[in-house]
């Protein structure tokens, strides 16, 4: 369904910073799979989402979703297909609008916007709905302003919001991270019901092992703009940490900047 | 204060507050400072009185001077966001075009008079109404069907976009707006009700100036701070009414200023723009000082 060849990002080409963050990298996902992307700070984690999102366009390769070729397209025009939550839970959603408005926004992603009631009144029912499904009481609190709510409840809505049209890919940028480990247990139960309920495609970056062998059906290590392992539903089940800790030592041997590192420590 | 000063405050700040409204639309929604205004008000004044000159009909006029209005908001806009010049800079580029553009469109001269020639009071001044009530009257007619056309279009689908393009541009642009366009439309409309402002107020005081526009900005924006400040901001609609209802305010105020006498010194007209630059740094100011004077006021029961 998604298809990425020969992914290839840098960041300030051409100058003496210049950075390689995805290296020729390809990637297949199929429909309905919930994979986790763990690995260490600048691996490539959040581009290829951006690269895949449309916020940052690569210098090489391809990629398709479900049969058309996105790689160029601009972001908003990839919008009605493509579900996002970004890591800042202030980023997904408006401040000085109620609920009711971010959501009535979210219902018309991707769709044109035109001179019809942007709030409509059928809809208030099924957005009380949906907001019963968080548990958080918000579904009293339709017509408060978002920047009201607190950090979790935002990321929640966020969430909510995202699959509140079915996107055909759903990607979460570490969307707990920035979260107290409480309500980051209920943005990630929120997750796995969301994509449960609709079986949706989803790509979810994290920096914890424990949640990524905990959810999903395909586990991803990127290392160095690569993808260095793969692994399957199976193999991913059997699993625990320290069996992936020594997965990337033996498929990684130590690199020339960490053994000089080592060396300097010790 | 005379009942002839009373009133034409009161004419002031309506017709002006068509302006300010222009000017809430992108400070306030968009959050994006646009200078382009102190242009787009003779602007609108020159091309309605051409209009008028030419024998256009002075309602039908305020068309032509609101599309080219539209246009000026929309180089700016083109300016920020496809040639990506900082907001600030677009503006002022486009005010400092719009000047000679003005004079242009006043066939060279830099100020048209109107003396004489039709506008938008004739009709009711037909009706033996004293001149201050048929001022007020089309003014106040103009204002709220303004105000009730802006409630309506921010809350359509468009408009909530153009919401969201100021609250949280990286959001809405994930959720599929452009928002390129929503900006360079959202400019365009604000420019286009200074421009209707300007068209007014050339026919009321019977002349446009190249001149006029100087210091438009801070007057829209000492009536947006004030509006906020006196009647406040819990929804949307009821903030567009509170900026309405602060440039009469404003006007209020400088009339009474204008009439203030402290031991033989008095304030002429060309002090104006001092006191509305002073007025609107002192109503920035007033929150933050009413923190620290209620933030001294707890430690001080603290202590006790």
């Amino acid at each position: 369904m998604l298809k990425i060849k020969g992914l290839t990002k840098y960041f300030s080409r051409g100058t003496p910073n210049e950075v390689l963050a995805i290296d020729d990298l390809d990637l297949s996902v199929l429909s309905g799979q919930f994979i986790c992307v763990i690995g260490s700070n600048g691996a490539g984690k959040s581009t290829l989402l951006s690269c895949i999102a449309g916020t940052s366009l690569p210098e090489a390769g391809t990629i398709l979703l479900k049969g058309v070729d996105i790689t160029h397209l601009p972001e908003y025009k990839r919008a009605k297909q493509i579900g996002r939550v970004f890591q800042d839970p202030l980023s997904g959603t408006c401040p000085s609008m109620t609920i009711v408005e971010n959501m009535s926004l979210a219902m018309r992603r991707g769709k044109s916007r035109t001179l019809r009631m942007g709030i409509n009144r059928r809809e208030r029912d099924f957005y009380r709905e949906n907001l019963h499904l968080l548990g958080l009481g918000l579904e009293k609190r339709l017509d408060d302003k978002v920047g009201l709510l607190s950090g979790g409840q935002r990321q929640s809505l966020s969430l909510l919001m995202a699959a509140l049209v079915r996107p055909t890919i759903l990607l979460l940028d570490e969307h707990t991270a920035a979260l107290d480990p409480k309500t980051a247990e209920l943005v990630i139960r929120l997750t796995q019901d969301l994509v449960l309920k609709d079986n949706l495609t989803t790509i979810m970056i994290t920096h914890n092992m424990t949640l990524a062998l905990n959810n999903g059906n395909r586990l991803i290590m990127m290392h160095q703009g690569k993808i260095l392992l793969d692994f399957d539903e199976k193999t991913k089940n059997a699993l625990t940490v320290p069996d992936l800790l020594e997965h990337f030592e033996v498929a990684h041997p130590l690199s020339p900047v960490q053994v000089s590192d080592r060396m300097l420590l010790s | 204060m005379t009942l002839f000063a009373f009133t034409g405050a009161i004419e002031l700040g309506l017709v002006y507050g068509l302006m300010a409204l222009g000017v809430f639309l992108t400070f306030r929604i968009l959050d994006f400072p646009d200078l382009t205004v102190d242009g787009s008000l003779p602007l609108g004044a020159s091309v309605v009185s051409v209009c008028i000159i030419k024998g256009v009909n002075p309602y039908l006029a305020l068309i032509p001077a609101m599309m080219a209005g539209f246009l000026a908001g929309m180089i700016t806009g083109v300016l920020t966001t496809k040639l990506k010049i900082l907001h600030l800079l677009s503006s002022i580029l486009t005010m400092t075009a719009l000047y000679s553009i003005n004079i242009r469109v006043m066939g060279g001269s830099p100020n048209i008079a109107l003396l004489g020639k039709p506008s938008v009071f004739d009709p009711f001044r037909s009706l033996n109404l004293p001149s201050y009530l048929v001022y007020n009257i089309v003014f106040g007619v103009v204002a709220v069907l303004v105000v009730a056309l802006l409630i309506w279009f921010l809350r359509t689908e468009f408009g909530q976009a153009l919401v969201a393009t100021g609250d949280n541009p990286r959001m809405i642009t994930s959720l599929g707006v452009n928002t390129n366009f929503t900006i360079i439309i959202g400019v365009g409309i604000s420019n286009s009700l200074v421009a209707l402002s300007g068209a007014l107020i050339a026919q009321y005081q019977g002349s446009a100036d190249v001149g006029m526009g100087v210091g438009t900005i801070v007057a829209g924006l000492a009536s947006i701070v004030i509006g906020e400040t006196i009647f406040g901001k819990r929804r949307l609609w009821t903030t567009i009414i509170s900026v309405l209802l602060g440039s009469i305010i404003y006007r209020l105020a400088i009339a009474v200023a204008l009439r203030l006498k402290i031991k033989g010194f008095s304030f002429e007209p060309s002090d104006l723009n001092l006191i509305t630059a002073s007025l609107v740094v002192l109503a920035l100011v007033f929150p933050l000082l009413r923190e620290s004077y209620n933030n001294r006021k707890r430690l001080k029961s603290c202590s006790k």
